[in-house]
Parts: structure tokens; sequence; C-alpha cells
């Protein structure tokens, strides 16, 4: 089975906890940094990795959630670093989109 | 010189009562330098005892009113809950303190707001040392969704949250971050 048509099921209360995270982060993202908003989604990313711990096996997303938790600081010390890192894994999320196609 | 005493209600002497000691203050300096944003945290507990002692800490703090209130959050559903409703929570910490400021005091005394944040920092920032003194991380939280927690923790409304501290056992060491050198940033009399 390709990675596009695999299922896992998922606790209705760990989506209401993401989504709780998501309508949180919107409000706060008023008074906020404007970098904080790139954050806040690169942070979504991570959680829904996690979301697939114990429930299918992900390699790309749980090393790139992983290459996020280890670079998420890097908005708090160059924003053009984090602007790179941002754009760096728009192209390996798009590769790696495009392969398992 | 007279010997450090201890109040029945576990008040230490002023400074002019206790015994000199210039140890002291490079101990708090080092400890002051050594204390970090710790956002990573094992899953150890975090004892009883620690946990008082940080909210001894926080008693002590300066203040004239004391208009704070204090919540430690570790029940494993509410904890979920708090850390969902805090962006600037990265990995979830062992417990959550809620730093309050009751407003009932500061409109019944009638002291200016700002007073409450000054009391709330300071307790802040003595639970932020007493944690690094006790070998635990903890981070100061500015992200979070005041709305969305005190409904979460059913908190009445003369209670308005000033700031959350992640606390744990340390997963990670960070960095010193780099400070602005001290002419930058201080003038004597007049800038």
């Amino acid at each position: 089975m390709s990675k596009k048509t695999r299922t896992v099921e998922i606790p209705v209360s760990s989506l209401e906890a993401l989504a709780l995270f998501l309508v949180a982060s919107a409000e706060g993202l008023f008074q906020e940094p404007r970098e904080y908003g790139p954050l806040r989604l690169l942070q979504g990313v991570t959680r829904v990795s996690r979301l697939l711990e114990g429930r299918a096996s992900h390699p790309f997303l749980e090393a790139k959630a992983q290459e996020i938790d280890e670079n998420i600081e890097i908005v708090m010390e160059d924003e053009d670093a984090f602007r790179r890192f941002v754009s760096g894994l728009v192209v390996d999320f798009t590769r790696d989109t495009i392969q398992n196609e | 010189m007279k010997a450090a005493r201890e109040r029945s209600d576990g008040a230490i002497p002023a400074r002019h009562d206790r015994p000199k000691e210039p140890d002291q203050a490079e101990q708090l300096l080092a400890l002051i330098k050594a204390r970090r944003s710790v956002r990573r945290f094992t899953t150890e507990p975090v004892t009883e005892r620690q946990i008082g002692f940080l909210l001894e800490a926080a008693r002590w703090a300066p203040t004239t009113f004391q208009c704070w209130q204090f919540v430690v959050v570790d029940d494993e559903s509410l904890l979920a809950a708090v850390i969902s409703l805090a962006p600037g929570i990265l990995e979830r910490p062992t417990l959550v303190i809620v730093v309050c400021a009751d407003m009932n005091v500061i409109s019944v005394k009638n002291i200016y707001p700002e007073l409450a944040y000054q009391e709330t920092a300071t307790a802040t920032q003595n639970i932020l040392l007493s944690a690094a003194a006790l070998g635990l991380g903890a981070c100061f939280i500015g992200s979070f969704s005041k709305a969305g927690i005190a409904t979460a923790l059913n908190l009445p409304p003369n209670l308005e949250i000033h700031n959350l501290i992640a606390v744990g056992q340390p997963a990670e060491a960070p960095e010193a971050p780099l400070r602005k050198p001290i002419a930058e940033i201080a003038v004597r009399n007049i800038l």
C-alpha cells in the first residue's frame, strides 16, 4: 500500500488538541511578532508528526519534525536563516510528495 | 554580630541582622548567569518538595500587596489542555505554573494596575531562579490564550493570567545567549 492510500486511526481527543493549538495560535498571532506565524505553522507540522507516532511509520515526516524541533529557535535569533530554513523545508516536502505520487 | 535567626513565620531577618557572607553574592550571580530557558523536558517527575520550594520562593518575592495567585497544573488532562492553549510551550513539561494577579486586590486598594505585573514578575523570577538552583528546567511562557486557559482551569474573572512557567526535569542544556554589555544598557545619573 502506498503512503497516500494508507489510513491511520487517530483519537478524536488528539485531533481536538491539535485544533485547540491552532485556534490558540490564531488568537495569539494578532499580537505576536510577524515571524511567529510561520513558527506556529511549523509547530503544527511537528504536532501532526506526533499524531502518527506509534500508528504509522513515516520516516520523512519524523525526520522533518525532528529537524524543525532542532531549528525552531532560529526564529528568535536570525530571521534570514529562519526564512532559508522554511524555504528548504518546502523544497524537501515537495520532493517527498512528488516521489510518493 | 547577631546570628541569623528564623522567625516563627519562616521569615529571615533583614540583612543588617545577618552575618555578612561575601560568597553569597558571587553564588547568586553565578546562579543568575547559569539559569537558562529550558524548553525540553524528560518524563522524570518533579517532587512535591521541589514544587513546594518553588512556591515558597514565589511567596518571598518583593511585593507590596501580594496580589498574586499561582495555579500549579499537573493533572494529565488539564495539562494537555494548557499545553494546547500555549503555543509557546514546545514540549510537554511535567507541570505548568499559571501565574495570575488578583485584580480584586488592585481595585479594592485602588492601586495602579501595572503594580500587579511588577509583583507577578518578581515572583516569576524567583520561581525561575529557584528552579535553576534545584536543577530543574523551567521556561517563562508568554504565548498562550488567556481566555482559553481561564476557561480550562475555571478561573474566576478577578484572576488575570500574566504568564505561565513550564517546569520539568531538563532534557537540554542550552548555551548562554549573548547579552548586551553594561555600557550599552546602563548609564550613571543622566543619559
